[in-house]
């Protein structure tokens, strides 16, 4: 959680655009997929597995455990993507990105020190969903913004550089 | 035992589970913003959950252990 400072207000709040969710869910769709199509494949295999009470046990046990830190897996990309926020208010700057389960960095920039924002949007996906990344470059030995895979990248630097504007 | 041979490794994994979901459901909870898709991924992630162990206990249920313990003994 943030506390704004007083006439500190949210002018623009950056999260990652759903569409990334789509190439990790693809990895998901096909390791949730993959069992039950080997087993399709191979009926025989399935037979000889589940063929004794013990191997019939084992192979729910297995699969349910299998199942459930896929869906774990699910829940932690989720989280990542959830997470991960860039805050502009009229003030400063703010990156929060959970990097992993136990990593997790908080930054912020006033926005007296910042020098210059450009946006980049890079391939054919980027382009047709419109988005990209925000590049935010600070004064002195700061470091440099990047604020990857966001929606509408370009309309977030013009209003980052009307904020700048008003700023100086 | 055959039971245990079964269900510990199963217990461990389970528990191990439990604990990172723990975590990711106290990440959310902690640091989520919006409270309405908070909430959303938390019924979704229980349910998903249940879902597993409604399904995997559905077709436990018809294993009797004697069998297995049966199985065993001749493995």
């Amino acid at each position: 959680m943030m506390h704004l400072l007083p006439g500190e207000r949210i002018v623009l709040r950056l999260e990652r655009h759903p569409i990334v969710l789509v190439s990790n869910a693809a990895i998901f769709i096909f390791l949730l997929v993959a069992p039950i199509g080997f087993f399709a494949l191979f009926p025989d295999l399935l037979q000889l597995a589940t063929s004794t009470n013990a191997g019939f046990a084992l192979f729910v046990l297995c699969g349910s455990l299998f199942y459930l830190f896929i869906w774990l897996f699910i829940g932690h990309v989720f989280l990542d993507f959830f997470l991960d926020v860039w805050i502009v208010t009229n003030r400063r700057i703010i990156n929060i990105e959970q990097k992993a389960l136990f990593s997790r960095t908080i930054a912020e920039h006033e926005l007296s020190r910042i020098q210059d924002v450009s946006a980049s949007i890079k391939g054919i996906i980027p382009s047709l969903f419109n988005y990209g990344s925000v590049i935010v470059q600070t004064a002195g030995e700061h470091e440099n913004f990047e604020f990857t895979q966001v929606e509408h990248p370009q309309e977030a630097v013009a209003i980052i550089s009307q904020l700048l504007e008003e700023v100086r | 035992m055959p039971i245990s041979f079964l269900l510990v490794p199963y217990g461990v994994g389970v528990f191990l589970w439990l604990i990172f979901s723990l975590l990711i459901m106290g990440h959310l909870i902690k640091y989520g913003s919006n409270h309405a898709t908070k909430i959303t991924l938390l019924v979704t992630y229980l349910a998903g959950a249940a879902c597993i162990f409604f399904v995997t206990f559905y077709f436990a249920s018809s294993i009797t252990w004697n069998d297995a313990l049966f199985s065993f003994q001749i493995l």
